[in-house]
Parts: structure tokens; C-alpha cells; sequence
């Protein structure tokens, strides 16, 4: 057993193929993502947009900022008299996801995708829900976890099960660290989640789903038609949710009935983004499963995708 | 690389991933649960990159905001309007639009408007005390709504406001107690 800890460290990486689907499909979704957000890229993320800027302190130099200065470039008062500053970052952005989807420079296109996406994260935060966080972590993670063959110059989109890829010794380190990085990152997500909720009695007493139904901004949906006025459905629904997100760190290691309660998770999630409208935040969620599922059953998924499409 | 050193360096990474969540675990547990020296270590290596809390939702929201806005520009002035009134119509129908940002956004700002004011020991249903106004003109909320107003004006009207009302409703969807308050002026040429 305890052998096996360094071993999960050094070992050849053998996830590379999930990793590289899962962050195919963050990318797309990201890219998407941008695109619905153009006609308010401006109130979001110029300078004297809706959202004000988050402050810069002069008191410090900026290179001795560090990493605050790094991800807070858009709110720096520079941005006031070069207004199209974040046009440039949106452009970037857009630019270095087409890149990352097809594998063009994939170590240069995850570090800047991180830059430009932390940066119009950061800077319209007020808008943004925890999907968006999880995503600027995610993103820090995935830049260590790459390939030690060079192809940098060769474009290709396809993922196929034949790749062969080379990882150095030091490289597939830094795979396997990063690659449990994020999935102890959403575990904590739920781990947390639980525990806040555990301490608020309107959580406690089930009432929760029912309080949140009857709030506008959450319940634009089939929310406030279900639960605003029946107790009894928003308690088996709030006691549900808590049951689901306390389990969710240790039941997702059991094999046998991972995929049962994972399917119940993206039900969950897909409940959040349509039902009560956060819709970034439920895809982002249902994303991230695909990296607690094998490899098997990922391509048994895909071969149905595939099949239906074909259909079609 | 001999096999030895190989483990070590397993072990190492190991350690260092562990090291890595212990410090965002510190950082992200409840003040009152975590000792002021160990939260203060981790924030100085959590914060910006790695910064999360994950309170989401909890403690569950109680209170249904409403915000609407009386416009002065140099030369016309607006009646009283919803800035988020088609976003809201839209966001109903449709979802993974920008729409659905905006609502939250004004959702978001309008939650730190109600942790403000009862940080101030204000009441959200009760109106505006006059002699709070240059209080809550300290607050963080004040200056995020001071951004929104203007931002707002301009995303609507395309002109830039001199000045500007906002009437804040509020309702508590537990106890179903409500009412309006019209806050402190905001002014953008003083």
C-alpha cells in the first residue's frame, strides 16, 4: 500500500487520453462561452463597464505584486486611457482556445489560455458563479500536464486511441501530480460545499431548495412551479443535494457504483443550469465528471455518441 | 535515474500535493474553525492564483432583490426603469445567453447591498435613514453600485448620467417580510 503512493507519482501517465478529451471539451465550452458573453463584453470587462474595476495598489511596485498583478492586468487604471485593452484579451483568448482544441502549440496555447482567462474571469467576477473559479484552477493545473514529444507545429483534432505519447520521467511527475490535483480540487469543491451548508439551519431543516426557488434570480425556470410552495418535495430535494454532495468524495472512488452516481450528478447539475439558471456553472460541473471516469468507459460513451450521431 | 531516487521523487511530489491542499484546505475553512496564525501562512500562498471558499449557496439566500433606477443626464432625466428588465424576459426563456450574467450580476450586487446595510444595523425593509447616507458611502457596495449605474446608463441610454436615484425592494422569501428603500444619491460629478 505504501508502496504504491511514489509509484502513482512515477508511473507512465495513463490518463492521457481522458485528460486530453476533457480539456478539448473546457476548451469549446470556453471558447462558447466567450462568444455568448460579446454583446456585454464591454459593461463586463472594459475598465468603466457595469463591473468596477477590482483596485490596484500603487503603494506596491508591480513586480513586487507578483501573481495578483499577473491576473488582475484589466483592472490596472492603465486600462482607463487604453480602452481597448480588453478587446485584446478577448481576441487572445479566442485565438489561443482554437489553438488548444486543435493541438496547435499546446504548451504555449494552455499557458496563455490561463493568462487571458483568469484576467476576464477576475475582472468580471460580479457576474460569475463558483463554475467559473473552478475553471481558473483547473486551467492552472492542466498547463503541467502535457506531452514530452515535440508536434508543437502539427494541427490536429482528432483523439485517437492509437497515440503513443512520450512523457520524460520528470514530465509524467508532473502528469500525475497535476492530473490528482484536479481531482482532489473538486472533491474539495463538494467536500466544502457540504460542510457550509452544515452549518445553516435552513439547510438543516430542508427548507433551502424552496427558499431559493422563490428568488427571482434562481427561479426563471420549472424552480418556483416545482418547489416555492411545497415543503414537502423542496426537504426530499434539499436532503438529496446534501446526501449527494457529502458522498461525493468518497463514493466517486468506489468503481462499481461510480457511474450510477455520477449520472445522478449530472441530472443534478444539468437541474442547476437549466432549472435555476447558472447555466455555466452546471456544464462546468458535468464537465469535470469526465475526469472520474476510466478510460473504458469514456470511449463506451463516445461509441454511443458516435452511433447516435451517425443515426442522425 | 536509479529506482531509488526515483521513489524519492515520487514521495516528494506526494508530499508536495498534500502540502498543496492542506494549505487551501486551512485557507478555506470558516474563520472561527482555524486558528489566525494558520489561516494568515495560508492565504500568503492560497492567494490570488489558488483563491476559493466554495460557501456555495449557504447560508441559503432569503432575500429577493429588486432594483430600479431614476436617471439625470445634462439635458433629460428617465422615469424610473429595471436596467435588467429585457435581460430578465430573456434569461426566462433562454439560457447560455448573456442575459443569465446579467441577472446574477445585479443579484450578486444586490446581496452585498443587503450585507452592507445590515452591517450598518440597517434593515432592508425599512427606507433610508438620511443621516447613514455618507456610512454607506464607504461601503464596498456603494462603489460597486456606482460602477453599475454608470455602466448601465451607458449600455442603455449611451450617454454618460450626472446623477442618479435607486429604489432597492426587498423581500424576505422565509418570512415574506418586504419593503422599498431609495438610497443615498449618486453622483458622478462631484
Amino acid at each position: 500500500m505504501l508502496k504504491s503512493i511514489p509509484n502513482t507519482f512515477i508511473q507512465d501517465f495513463p490518463h492521457w487520453r481522458k485528460v486530453e478529451l476533457f480539456r478539448r471539451l473546457l476548451y469549446i465550452f470556453l471558447f462558447l462561452n466567450t462568444l455568448s458573453l460579446l454583446p456585454i463584453a464591454k459593461e463586463i470587462w472594459s475598465y468603466n463597464g457595469i463591473i468596477g474595476p477590482r483596485g490596484w495598489n500603487f503603494g506596491i511596485p508591480t513586480i513586487e505584486q507578483g501573481s495578483y498583478a499577473l491576473i488582475n492586468v484589466l483592472s490596472h487604471p492603465a486600462n482607463n486611457t487604453y480602452t481597448w485593452v480588453y478587446i485584446v484579451f478577448i481576441v487572445a483568448q479566442l485565438i489561443f482556445l482554437v489553438m488548444g482544441i486543435f493541438r496547435f502549440l499546446p504548451k504555449i496555447s494552455s499557458v496563455m489560455i490561463y493568462f487571458f482567462t483568469v484576467n476576464l474571469f477576475l475582472k468580471g467576477g460580479q457576474m460569475f458563479t463558483g463554475g467559473e473559479v473552478l475553471v481558473c484552477l483547473l486551467l492552472f493545473y492542466l498547463m503541467f500536464i502535457q506531452k514530452s514529444t515535440s508536434d508543437k507545429w502539427k494541427i490536429s483534432f482528432k483523439i485517437s486511441s492509437d497515440e503513443k505519447p512520450i512523457f520524460t520521467f520528470l514530465q509524467n511527475v508532473l502528469n500525475n501530480s497535476f492530473y490528482w490535483m484536479c481531482l482532489i480540487q473538486v472533491c474539495l469543491v463538494y467536500f466544502f460545499s457540504t460542510f457550509y451548508k452544515l452549518l445553516d439551519w435552513n439547510w438543516l431543516n430542508g427548507s433551502a431548495v424552496m427558499y431559493v426557488s422563490r428568488i427571482d434570480a434562481y427561479s426563471s425556470g420549472m424552480n418556483r412551479l416545482f418547489f416555492a410552495d411545497n415543503y414537502t418535495l423542496a426537504l426530499v430535494v434539499t436532503y438529496l443535494l446534501l446526501l449527494y454532495q457529502a458522498l461525493f468524495p468518497f463514493v466517486v472512488w468506489i468503481k462499481k457504483i461510480k457511474k450510477q452516481f455520477l449520472i445522478f450528478g449530472v441530472i443534478f447539475h444539468l437541474g442547476i443550469a437549466f432549472g435555476m439558471g447558472l447555466f455555466t456553472f452546471g456544464i462546468i460541473m458535468c464537465l469535470v465528471y469526465l475526469l472520474f471516469l476510466d478510460v473504458e468507459q469514456i470511449d463506451r460513451l463516445v461509441d454511443r455518441f458516435r452511433r447516435k450521431s451517425v443515426k442522425v | 535515474m536509479s529506482t531509488r531516487n526515483k521513489i524519492r521523487i515520487g514521495w516528494v511530489a506526494f508530499t508536495l500535493v498534500v502540502a498543496h491542499f492542506a494549505m487551501i484546505v486551512i485557507y478555506a475553512f470558516p474563520s472561527n474553525y482555524m486558528p489566525e496564525s494558520f489561516k494568515s501562512v495560508s492565504q500568503a500562498y492560497v492567494y490570488p492564483v489558488f483563491e476559493q471558499s466554495w460557501s456555495l449557496f449557504a447560508p441559503c439566500p432569503l432575500v429577493d432583490g429588486h432594483l430600479r433606477v431614476k436617471y439625470y443626464f445634462e439635458n433629460d432625466s428617465t422615469d424610473w426603469v429595471n436596467p435588467i428588465a429585457e435581460a430578465e424576459k430573456m434569461h426566462s426563456m433562454l439560457r447560455f445567453t448573456h442575459h443569465a450574467d446579467l441577472v446574477l450580476g445585479e443579484s450578486n450586487l444586490l446581496f452585498w447591498v443587503v450585507g452592507d446595510l445590515q452591517e450598518m444595523g440597517l434593515s432592508p425593509y425599512e427606507s433610508f435613514p438620511a443621516d447613514s447616507a455618507d456610512a454607506f458611502r464607504n461601503t464596498e457596495s456603494y462603489w460597486r453600485l456606482l460602477y453599475y449605474l454608470n455602466g448601465n446608463a451607458d449600455y442603455l441610454y449611451y450617454k454618460k448620467p450626472i446623477r442618479a436615484l435607486t429604489e432597492c425592494s426587498f423581500e424576505n422569501v422565509a418570512t415574506g417580510e418586504k419593503g422599498k428603500m431609495i438610497l443615498p444619491e449618486f453622483n458622478w460629478k462631484e
